[in-house]
């Protein structure tokens, strides 16, 4: 028997009240702790997500909607644009590598994308199993893509015309998997890889074992083998200070829109900051509720049982000891809506992030420490303050009033 | 010993004037008088519960009210039992954990031995964990007078101890609260109506009204 058991006692005689308390504050808890959360590991995600791309060249239009289709490969392709005019665009001493790559097939909902063998260097990948492809209709899977499609080396696959689930089928042709990558983190594991020339052999009927650029000049490639059109580049600077330059000078090409995916996708955090900065305002608003119930429910408490805390004082008890009844009965109110906020928090954290999880975006459910620390400090002192008046009320309860009454 | 000195002890707008009072150690007396005459007020003052106008009250060689307020506590916590008329325990807690709560308020450790032995004292053996709110009124005053004497007291004061319990319960308390001063050899002070109380007591004050003005 201690002062803690007959706090803890007390809060049970009024369970309805204290368990709606917890129910409030640990929503509002959760809410936060999930914000918070969210804030610090989506950019993560995302910045994970995107390797080493530094820029997107492709066809004039939003910036943002071009890194989310050809960087990020969460939306669908938005068109086209002229391989020479971007392959010249791209020719600059602040681009260390540069890489085309086109989409529109896919396989069981992973996306194919056409491609070099140079976008390995681009998303700093490496081959775990295999080769790369040396003609067309050969694949290299992503890790990621291989272990959701069950591919293996010499797998082979039909692909579906379209981004989404339902599309025709290339019923006449097929891809043979020749390499699996080692994981990244980044967005290349959810990829199935293959050459350029595959494009025109599903397409176009070209026959893949025409590899010679005279072969397939003409039959949607130029006189040097390239394709006349890709969905976009992707492009690494050797120097940090290109990022300030060199998207701003292809941008002015009447055609072309080159990106920053970093920077889209700060634009991006500025344009949602409003909606986590409501979340945020909900979850703060659940806490002040909390504390306004808890000081409530503890001045209540406190007049119900003016006579034991004045017989608390008859016992011996110091103003303080008797005033530990009121805080602690608090502070347990909160240790239990934290402790509930934490399980509510991972719950709502999972569930986001099962969902981001489909774009290759990859989160933690669980807060950082300094994230828990500030809220644990912030409902602890919300408690302390919710206290406050109930503490001064068990203070002033003497003996004398009370006992002779 | 407890003495009380020239009490004067406020009450709205009369001054209400205690008889000096004397008792050995591990002797007892009864406060008899009229209903409003000034018992229960005596009781708190020698308590250090309520404040009096003028006068002295010394537990051994401690002036009560010469104390800080918290000293007091402490002191009351560790040498002053108190019985009051309508028990005042705390509905939440179990037996145990009532008489448990006497040596948390005095600060002092806990004494399940000690809780264990006054309850078997007070017939009360099998009742340990069951709640306050759920005993009958014999049995909540017995738990009273066993948290009382929890901390070994040198002085019990006793408000109308047997005035909510019906005849044959407030007989049994008598005996109980008589048999227990004499065995822990606490000093007894009993303010109440009940004849049979005040007869089995050392001596009787009477209490008369001793209101002057303010």
């Amino acid at each position: 028997m201690n002062l803690w058991t007959l706090s803890f006692k007390y809060l049970m005689r009024r369970w309805g009240s204290a368990a709606l308390t917890i129910l409030v504050g640990a929503l509002g808890l959760a809410l936060l702790s999930t914000v918070m959360t969210m804030a610090d590991d989506i950019p993560a995600a995302v910045k994970k997500s995107l390797g080493g791309a530094d820029m997107v060249v492709g066809p004039k239009g939003s910036e943002l909607d071009l890194v989310m289709c050809c960087a990020l490969h969460i939306t669908a392709a938005r068109g086209l644009v002229p391989y020479h005019r971007v392959a010249e665009a791209v020719k600059n001493p602040f681009i260390k590598v540069s890489v085309p790559v086109a989409l529109g097939d896919s396989y069981n909902g992973t996306r194919i994308l056409w491609t070099r063998p140079e976008i390995l260097e681009i998303y700093g990948a490496q081959l775990d199993q295999g080769r790369m492809w040396s003609g067309a209709m050969e694949a290299v899977v992503g890790s990621e893509a291989a272990r959701e499609q069950g591919l293996k080396l010499g797998s082979v696959l039909i692909s579906t015309h379209g981004l989404d689930l339902g599309g025709d089928l290339h019923q006449t042709t097929t891809y043979r998997v020749v390499g699996l990558l080692k994981p990244t983190g980044s967005v290349i594991d959810r990829l199935i890889l293959s050459d350029l020339k595959s494009i025109q052999v599903v397409h176009a009927g070209l026959d893949p074992d025409e590899k010679g650029p005279d072969q397939i000049a003409g039959k949607g490639y130029d006189k040097s083998g390239n394709p006349l059109a890709v969905s976009a580049f992707l492009a690494r600077f050797s120097s940090p200070i290109a990022a300030a330059i060199v998207p701003r000078q292809i941008s002015q090409d009447a055609e072309l829109t080159a990106a920053n995916p970093l920077l889209e996708m700060a634009r991006l955090s500025a344009l949602v900051r409003p909606i986590f900065n409501m979340v945020m305002v909900f979850g703060v608003v659940f806490g002040i509720v909390a504390g306004l119930m808890a000081a409530i429910g503890l001045m209540s408490a406190m007049n119900n049982r003016v006579k034991d805390l004045a017989l608390l004082r008859i016992l011996g008890a110091s103003r303080s000891l008797v005033a530990r009844v009121a805080v602690q009965e608090a502070v347990i109110l909160v240790h239990l809506a934290f402790l509930l906020s934490l399980v509510l928090a991972i719950a709502l954290a999972t569930l986001i992030g099962s969902r981001l999880a489909t774009y290759g975006l990859l989160i933690t459910p669980f807060a950082s420490f300094q994230t828990l620390a500030i809220l644990y400090s912030g409902a602890l002192l919300a408690g302390l303050i919710a206290s406050v008046a109930p503490v001064v009320r068990a203070i002033a309860a003497d003996g004398e009033g009370v006992l002779k009454a | 010993m407890l003495i009380t000195r020239n009490l004067a002890i406020e009450r709205g707008d009369d001054l209400i004037r205690s008889p000096d009072l004397t008792l050995q150690a591990g002797g007892s007396l009864a406060l008899c008088g009229p209903s409003g005459v000034g018992k229960t007020s005596l009781l708190l003052v020698i308590a250090g519960i309520l404040r009096p106008k003028t006068g002295e009250v010394r537990l051994g060689e401690q002036s009560l009210w010469s104390l800080s307020d918290e000293k007091r506590a402490r002191l009351r916590g560790r040498s002053i039992g108190y019985v009051f008329a309508s028990f005042h325990l705390i509905d939440a807690l179990s037996v145990m954990e009532n008489l448990q709560l006497a040596r948390v308020c005095a600060g002092l450790p806990s004494d399940l031995q000690r809780a264990r032995y006054l309850l078997g004292h007070m017939g009360l053996a099998d009742l340990s964990e069951r709640r306050a709110d759920r005993l009958s009124q014999g049995q909540m005053q017995r738990v009273a007078l066993a948290r009382a004497l929890m901390n070994k007291p040198e002085v019990l004061l006793c408000d109308e101890p047997t005035a909510a319990l019906d005849d044959q319960s407030a007989k049994s308390l008598i005996d109980l609260l008589i048999r227990s001063a004499r065995e822990e050899g606490v000093s007894l002070v009993v303010a109440t109506h009940d004849q049979r109380m005040a007869a089995s007591l050392d001596k009787t004050v009477l209490l008369t009204s001793g209101r002057v003005a303010a």
